[in-house]
């Protein structure tokens, strides 16, 4: 059982609330390289990116996630040195550059909430059959995507292993722990973001009971 | 040159195949149903409620026109055109596939599989010239990517692009490759699960 | 607070006549602060209202019930669960109107009048307004415009307390995208 986040969707299709498991961290590889440096970088949406020359588990597309141990702020090092120009000068080198598949900011995940919330109303007015909900679950060949919508309109969304059966029991187990801590706290306006660390522990401790014990013994 | 002598040859046949099958009305497929059972399911299954597994079929090339659409049997009539549907699943489909591959926490290789509403599964499958196949099932339908595949290898590959008749960025109105595919899908035994039984 | 989990065995976490008290005070407190009665009935509904459009989703993560296909389903969901889940009472449904619009919950006792006796004087006084408000903020939230008012208690002496519910329209816009 491997929960990778968990989104939640007002009816809006604002993005109110999502959660990275710890371990879903995604894989980077990291290398030292002597100068001149033989890969094609790019900037691209503000980051650092591959655009030629796949070696090494470094992928056409990853983005440069830290120099000699600094950590990358899109296309700056943390310490305010652009990348392109330090890995421009030759005296910099032999460098140690990490590479992975570029984080998702906050401003894409609100972008793929909404994305979502469209991609499942279009997969309802596109169904065949007559009164088809949107979209339930979505297989790729790397995650599965679970999505449930309360007859209010909030979404639930658990990203899982590609194997992950239903995951029925912990969407509503997540919908009660909203119910409970968020909208059961009265200083939550509805519909807005939700920051309140009784709903994080209980969301955590559904995800844990979930890995510890299998989905049907939550 | 021999062989596509053949096959043109075979067009002539169907339409009188076609016609043949048609007169009883029955939509199932002649293979999964003997003499026997075909009484029976005409017996019960006389209104139009057959639940069928297949839906319809869509194709676009990688510039997004719809190449082919097909449908078996497919119950909710759209209120808008055939041209404003096309449109609106190939964006959807587009939109799907940059979605899933910011969201993804790995490197993707296949990308998007399926996707599963209420009512229906969507399967899809494209090619790495951007081709993309397209077919709505029902929810009991299992992995359709060989299928899709098959589609394109057997049927698209043989008789469009080696039809040169055939021009490859329009719709497509080559009979043949219309019956065959039509056999091919009937012949599907996911295409009758529901109703043989 | 309440733990997830074991909820459903035991409903009432809290000491009843607590919550009795509570409300009381509130009631009480309102009647200070404004002009006439209206305004509190109108402060009390405005309370329940914004509880309803919260409680709704509680109730529909917990309660199991599916989704109503007409309003005499609604009727009996919010007697039989959802009274019994959040009052401990299941009110009776009757005074059905004909086109099946509208319809009267019936109270034989009201767990938040248990003490109250209303003072002279307040004859316009809706004593439990924030329960009109509560159904109809999480009957909002299920896309469906009701009107809930009072049309008797037991409070100003009549035989029984009358919720009366009449279905308006359904919140079309509101609907979200799959859930016809």
């Amino acid at each position: 059982m491997t929960i990778f986040s968990v989104y939640i969707i007002n009816k809006a299709g604002s993005l109110i609330y999502h959660y990275d498991a710890p371990n879903s961290g995604r894989p980077a590889v990291e290398k030292t390289f002597s100068y001149p440096l033989e890969l094609v970088l790019k900037v691209f949406d503000e980051k650092v990116t591959v655009a030629f020359g796949e070696r090494d588990g470094i992928k056409v597309g990853h983005a440069v996630l830290g120099i000699n141990g600094i950590p990358a702020e899109g296309r700056f090092l943390r310490d305010k040195r652009e990348i392109l120009e330090v890995l421009a000068s030759e005296k910099n080198y032999p460098i140690n550059i990490k590479f992975g598949r570029p984080p998702l900011s906050i401003n894409e995940r609100i972008m793929l909430a909404s994305m979502l919330h469209s991609l499942f109303a279009i997969g309802s007015q596109l169904s065949p059959e007559p009164h088809s909900s949107g979209i339930r679950t979505m297989e790729t060949d790397t995650f599965k995507l679970h999505c449930h919508q309360t007859m209010t309109g909030v979404k639930f969304v658990v990203i899982t292993d590609p194997k992950q059966g239903h995951v029925d029991a912990i969407l509503k187990k997540m919908y009660e722990a909203y119910a409970d801590f968020a909208l059961k706290n009265p200083f939550y306006s509805l519909d807005m973001p939700i920051r309140a660390e009784l709903f994080d522990n209980s969301l955590q401790s559904v995800i844990e009971q979930a890995d510890k014990y299998g989905i049907s013994n939550i | 040159m021999g062989t596509d002598q053949n096959r043109r040859r075979k067009v002539g046949l169907f339409p009188s195949k076609a016609a043949a099958q048609g007169s009883g009305n029955s939509i199932p497929n002649k293979n999964c149903c003997s003499a026997l059972s075909r009484t029976k399911f005409t017996s019960q299954f006389s209104d139009s409620t057959v639940k069928m597994t297949i839906y319809n079929f869509y194709l676009f090339d990688r510039n997004g026109t719809c190449l082919y659409y097909v449908d078996w049997n497919r119950k909710k009539q759209m209120t808008m055109s055939k041209e404003e549907e096309f449109k609106l699943m190939y964006g959807m489909i587009f939109s799907i596939k940059s979605f899933v591959s910011r969201l993804s926490p790995t490197d993707m290789k296949d990308g998007f599989l399926n996707y599963s509403t209420s009512k229906y599964k969507l399967h899809f499958f494209e090619t790495p010239s951007g081709l993309k196949f397209i077919m709505n099932t029902d929810l009991s339908v299992g992995s359709m990517k060989d299928v899709l595949h098959q589609m394109f290898s057997s049927i698209y590959v043989e008789y469009v692009v080696k039809n040169p008749l055939c021009s490859l960025d329009q719709p497509i109105t080559s009979e043949l490759f219309k019956n065959k595919l039509d056999e091919f899908v009937r012949a599907l035994p996911q295409f009758a699960v529901k109703a043989g039984t | 607070m309440s733990r997830q989990g074991n909820r459903a065995g035991d409903p009432r976490k809290v000491n009843g006549e607590l919550f009795t008290l509570t409300y009381g005070a509130l009631v009480a407190q309102l009647i200070k602060d404004y002009e006439n009665d209206e305004q509190v009935n109108k402060q009390l509904d405005k309370m329940g209202y914004n509880m309803g459009v919260r409680l709704i989703e509680d109730f529909l993560a917990r309660a199991n019930t599916g989704k109503c296909n007409d309003f005499r389903e609604t009727a009996d969901v919010i007697a039989k669960v959802a009274f019994k889940m959040y009052l401990g009472l299941t009110p009776v449904v009757s005074n059905w109107s004909t086109a099946g619009d509208e319809f009267s919950l019936l109270l034989e006792s009201n767990p938040l009048t248990e003490f109250v006796e209303l003072p002279p004087g307040h004859s316009n006084l809706n004593y439990s307004n924030l329960l009109c408000g509560a159904l109809r903020g999480a009957l909002e939230m299920v896309q469906m415009d009701v009107d809930v008012r009072f049309v008797q208690d037991i409070l100003k002496g009549d035989n029984i307390t009358e919720i009366r519910l009449k279905f308006i329209k359904r919140l079309e816009d509101a609907v979200p995208v799959g859930e016809d």
